[in-house]
């Protein structure tokens, strides 16, 4: 397993999450504010989905002992397995709840900090997810994907 | 060619690009409009990702292999 490092999310920068939550990347403070940005949150949100359905998928083919699953040492052991899964279902919990909110915003509302927060929850998350599967091609180019939404 | 008659083509030419040209920038605008709004199709889509999501994530948990 893999450790993403300090440096690793500081080269995320911002991150979607914030940018997805404001709406705009310059701070600004209201959902509705700027030209389309309730387009800019869903496609942020949109892409993480994509990303932790894909982790997952990639997740499940590797648990040790089932067919097709890599030997010993590169293979994911049961327990693991459901630590992970376990994450995917505080996924389900903060982007469902996430989505909730960013959907029923009017235009103007000023973006609450309840959803500050399940973005920024969401987005390490994800990253936690991403560093939980074994090193290889897939598991960065998931890392790649996460970091441009 | 007559040059009345190139002249009425001229006219037929404006007339034809008064016409479009308002059109073509209303066309352009919903164009940009239906790309920014998100539609409810979008968000029941995205609503139930995360459903599913939660439910493969249930349904591992409880998997005995």
């Amino acid at each position: 397993m893999k450790v993403l490092t300090r440096s690793t999310f500081a080269g995320v920068g911002l991150g979607f999450l914030l940018l997805a939550a404001c709406g705009c990347a310059n701070g600004c403070a209201t959902m509705g504010g700027g030209t389309g940005a309730k387009r800019t949150a869903y496609d942020g949100l949109k892409t993480t989905q994509i990303v932790l359905a894909a982790a997952q998928q990639l997740e499940i083919l590797l648990v040790c002992d089932r067919p097709g699953a890599p030997p010993a040492g590169a293979c994911v052991p049961k327990p693991l397995h459901d630590q992970i899964q376990g994450y995917f279902l505080l996924a389900e919990d903060y982007g469902g709840k996430l989505t909730a909110i960013t959907r029923s915003l009017p235009k103007g509302t000023p973006t609450p900090g309840e959803a500050i927060d399940l973005a920024l929850k969401l987005r390490a998350l994800a990253w936690k997810i991403l560093s939980a599967l074994p090193e290889g091609p897939e598991a960065k180019e998931l890392e790649t994907k996460l970091a441009e939404a | 060619m007559d040059i009345n008659k190139l002249i009425k083509i001229a006219q037929a030419v404006g007339d034809v690009v008064k016409v479009v040209s308002p059109a073509a920038t209303e066309i352009r605008a919903r164009l940009a409009a239906a790309r920014v709004e998100v539609t409810e199709a979008e968000w029941d889509e995205l609503a139930a990702g995360w459903v599913s999501i939660g439910d493969t994530a249930r349904s591992e948990i409880a998997r005995k292999d």
